[in-house]
């Protein structure tokens, strides 16, 4: 604790000097903290999980007294919690929370804010809740061997209340002693290679923002340095995960869609975290330049990622300004980043999950693409209505999920469901046993190559198999060669399936795409079958355009090997920074219709950044749905298009007084840019966009985000032109437009 | 605002001699009752081990899963206000065990797993605990958990069936419990 009492902040008044500073200084800091601040004391209810912190970064009376009655009305919850499915099945979505609301009472308590008696209830009920509810969801985990998400959060919040409290309290050291037992093993229970398996989203949600908490109580309690060091029982520790997360982050700006739930938006505080205690300027790019600070994301099933992200925050930065790029974990998977982090490459070989698939996905040497901010691929799960990957052998009842058994599908996590080589057609393919399933074969950075062996994942089933392997190359930093190989001892159909994004340009001799944000993708076959079979799968993914492309290259032999020249392009520039000076209304009452909203806006007299909601920007109204509006021409002669920023809400866009349809845009606003293209020359564009202002929703589920980015203008690129391609003698000849590129490719052999 | 005076009692728990913890198994407040159970368990004491089975026997008898459906509820870690619909004559008995589920049987089979080999009168119930599609997967893990610990051969059969259970916890405790018990029967 500080000199102040307060754990987890060092030095009460260097916090208040640092967000001070940040704030007087207009960097993305002070501006991250005047957006909490504007929300915290316009409207506390709507964002309780910003008051404790307000309250103890101003010391204000009125900010305390906001704080003080978040808590309450938190502990006013808790006997009703005990009905729910969540807290009776799900009770580690409910540790980490109450852990927290726990320390915000502490924090205040430390201040001087409750008298005896308040002190004294508050302190029986959240004791009480705990001890009966995440004490006994603790010693349901299987110690050791449970290390998870779930597990780190239950062990977290009972050695807090052993440290907090422990020193008054038999009920709370008795928690603090199993608690503490078990953190370190929970941290040393990670692979060394710092990813847990359960895919990006619980990695950078639940576990990347819990490392602080555990690492920081650790060495309070303990001393030492709990960061750095490699823990038993796997040689885990608290700074690969923090590396991992990070390493999540795609120059896209959404985390990896890596084995469960797809592409999401990233959270900051374990980066921040990690700015803190690694150093690497990365971190202060990912901060100061990548991160969307409109998010309303729950980390840890709550939502005070900007708070922790304030509080790790470092002031002062690293000299050096070297970015980490390329990477690779050998048990895990590895990324391919070209210099300028337009070209994204990340292949993936981690284990998954025998016999039932669910967050660790069957994805050997599946890859995840992306160019110049666009995704190209696709992963994750498919929305609830979409049975595409409905196997017929991957039901499972799961029981202990709810009140009663339900019964599920785990298709979404078996091979089928991912862009790998698929066998005689089995889309259920998945492991029975435990074993070593894949192997990094090459790695090297400066020449842009990762190879991987998945044989034994195959073998398990095929006892014929010889090798599979997948060998990805970026080349000339300006496309991608991507070799596989499926050797048998005995004839099979074999199949090498790649999951893209619309559109379906054309397809013949390979396939073009072109995303929804005009970047093109030619997938061409240089060895192996050239005409892929082809399928749109409607609801796959469950977010960004809602469906994709799966294309299969069939071929049935023993040997069989593909080798895709995989080559995007950049189908629009942005030639105009449109950002500032947007007519902006506010619609208290979300009802205004175009003619309303027009009057609004001629009346208004607020010009303002489109960047983020208006409430985070100066001190306005909260409010759900805003207008805006702008005069704009075209940049220059040809096609041209509005970039609209990341995270609009329920979007309608008016141009000179015509609706236009937004088609799947309306959902791919949540996580990427929309582009909208104009006709005529001249436009005044009007935008309705939602926008999150609350935590949670009536009905208590999560709220939702907020937009930031900058809007442009954008024009067709120049440069493009017809792709030629082929493969002899081991050399690829790659010709596009004017441009022409040779590149060396000696093909994989099957060794025994 | 005032305390109900039920953290005091469970404080004091831990700081009881044995017979008289061994009587807060009979406290009219769960809360109680489980954390006496957990403090019996730290104390190991296989005296306790009659009180602990006839605790767990008792349990039985309550409907302890009878909520069938959501009733309300909150979101994780939301402070918002709650509204619970509850069924028309649900008991304020009833909904103690809708409150506390499996969270006493668990503290008394690791309790009874805490007593070693003296838990041995434990084990029948502890077999059916730990194989019963009817307990809530915290108990049958538990009960696997408390079987490896006590290390007796009859438990064998039942731990072969927990081993294949559907749920990950309750299968890797009695897979761990079965190597516990191959070791021991390897060492006698």
């Amino acid at each position: 604790m500080t000199d102040d009492g307060l754990l987890y902040i060092r030095s009460l008044s260097g916090l208040r000097e640092k967000l001070a500073k940040a704030g007087r200084d207009g960097t993305a800091m002070g501006k991250v903290w005047g957006s909490l601040l504007r929300r915290a004391r316009s409207a506390p209810d709507a964002y309780p999980w910003f008051t404790p912190f307000v309250a103890v970064a101003t010391g204000g009376e009125g900010d305390i007294q906001a704080a003080k009655r978040q808590i309450l009305n938190y502990v006013a919850t808790l006997d009703a919690q005990q009905f729910g499915m969540g807290l009776q099945f799900h009770f580690w979505c409910f540790a980490f929370p109450h852990a927290r609301w726990t320390l915000y009472f502490h924090w205040l308590d430390q201040l001087g804010a409750w008298t005896e008696r308040e002190r004294a209830s508050v302190w029986e009920a959240l004791t009480v809740f705990q001890f009966t509810n995440f004490f006994y969801g603790m010693r349901t985990k299987p110690e050791p061997e449970c290390v998870d998400n779930q597990t780190l959060s239950l062990c977290f919040s009972n050695a807090l209340f052993g440290h907090l409290f422990g020193s008054s309290s038999a009920l709370s050291r008795r928690m603090g002693a199993d608690g503490f037992r078990r953190l370190p093993g929970m941290l040393g229970g990670f692979p060394p290679s710092g990813y847990s398996g359960e895919g990006s989203t619980y990695m950078d949600y639940v576990v990347g923002p819990a490392i602080p908490f555990v690492v920081e109580l650790l060495e309070r309690e303990n001393g030492g340095d709990w960061f750095n060091q490699a823990l038993p029982p796997h040689g885990g520790s608290a700074a690969a995960v923090v590396r991992m997360v990070a390493r999540e982050w795609m120059p896209n700006g959404l985390l990896l869609p890596w084995d469960h739930y797809g592409y999401s938006l990233p959270v900051t505080s374990g980066v921040a975290y990690g700015a803190r205690r690694i150093g690497d300027p990365l971190y202060f790019d990912l901060l100061e330049n990548a991160a969307t600070w409109g998010n309303n994301i729950g980390v840890g099933w709550g939502f005070d990622d900007l708070v922790w992200t304030l509080v790790w925050w470092p002031e002062r930065k690293p000299e050096s300004t070297r970015r980490a790029q390329a990477w690779v974990e050998p048990e895990v998977g590895g990324a391919l980043v070209s210099d300028d982090r337009e070209l994204y490459l990340m292949q993936m070989w981690d284990r998954s999950t025998p016999k039932t698939p669910i967050r660790e996905h069957v994805n050997p040497n599946a890859l995840v693409l992306s160019a110049y901010g666009s995704p190209l691929t696709v992963d994750g799960v498919p929305a609830k209505e979409c049975a595409v990957f409905n196997f017929d052998d991957t039901w499972l009842n799961r029981d202990g999920m709810d009140f009663n058994a339900v019964q599920t599908n785990f298709g979404p996590g078996c091979a089928g469901a991912h862009g790998v080589v698929l066998v005689d057609g089995w889309e259920g393919m998945r492991v029975e046993k435990e074993f070593k399933q894949a192997e990094l074969r090459e790695f090297d950075p400066e020449g842009n190559v990762l190879a991987a062996d998945v044989t034994p994942i195959y073998r398990e089933r095929w006892p014929d198999t010889l090798a599979v392997r997948r060998r990805s190359r970026l080349c000339a930093e300006r496309f991608w060669l991507v070799e596989d190989l499926a050797a048998f001892a005995e004839e099979h159909e074999l199949r090498s399936r790649w999951m893209l994004r619309p559109e379906l340009v054309s397809a013949g001799q390979g396939l073009e795409i072109e995303t929804a944000e005009g970047v093109r993708l030619w997938l061409l076959p240089l060895l192996g079958p050239g005409m892929p079979e082809t399928t749109e799968l409607k609801g796959f993914p469950d977010r960004l355009d809602c469906r994709s492309l799966r294309a299969d290259f069939i071929q049935r032999g023993r040997e069989c090997r593909w080798l895709f020249l995989a080559f995007p392009h950049e189908g629009r520039e942005v030639v105009e920074d449109i950002t500032d000076g947007w007519a902006v209304a506010r619609d208290p009452e979300a009802s205004f219709g175009f003619g309303e909203a027009v009057k609004a806006l001629t009346g208004s007299p607020l010009r303002l950044s489109i960047e983020m909601p208006p409430f985070l920007l100066a001190e306005l109204p909260v409010a759900r749905r805003w207008w805006y509006a702008k005069e704009l021409r075209r940049p220059q002669p040809g096609r041209w298009w509005i970039r609209l920023p990341r995270g609009l809400a329920e979007p309608a866009v008016w141009v000179n007084g015509v609706q236009m349809d937004l088609g799947d845009r309306v959902k791919l606003a949540e996580l990427m840019p929309i582009d909208i293209e104009m006709s005529a020359d001249t436009v005044v564009l009007v935008l309705r966009t939602d926008t999150g202002t609350r935590q949670y929703e009536e009905d208590g589920s999560q709220g939702i985000n907020s937009f930031q980015g900058r809007a442009a203008s954008l024009s067709e690129s120049t440069g493009g032109g017809s792709l030629e391609a082929s493969f002899k003698d081991g050399v690829a000849s790659v010709r596009f437009g004017r441009e022409t590129w040779t590149v060396a490719h000696e093909l994989m052999k099957v060794e025994l | 605002m005032s305390t109900s005076g039920t953290l005091e009692q469970m404080e004091s728990c831990f700081m009881l001699e044995r017979e008289a913890l061994e009587a807060k198994l009979g406290h009219r407040d769960w809360r109680i009752r489980y954390t006496a159970a957990v403090a019996l368990g730290d104390m190991g004491a296989p005296a306790s081990v009659p009180a602990l089975v006839r605790a767990l026997e008792a349990e039985d008898k309550e409907p302890l899963y009878s909520q069938k459906t959501e009733v309300g509820g909150a979101h994780a870690g939301s402070n918002g206000p709650v509204t619970l619909k509850f069924p028309d004559g649900v008991t304020k008995e009833a909904l103690e065990c809708w409150r506390r589920r499996g969270r006493l049987k668990q503290a008394l089979c690791l309790a009874l797993g805490q007593m070693g080999a003296a838990a041995a009168p434990a084990l029948p119930s502890l077999h059916r605990h730990a194989v019963s599609q009817d307990e809530d997967y915290t108990v049958r893990a538990a009960a696997c958990k408390a079987l490896g610990l006590i290390g007796d051969a009859s438990s064998v059969p039942a731990l072969a069936k927990a081993s294949s259970d559907p749920e990950w916890c309750t299968k890797t405790e009695a897979a761990k419990a079965l190597r516990h018990s191959d070791n021991k029967r390897h060492e006698d």
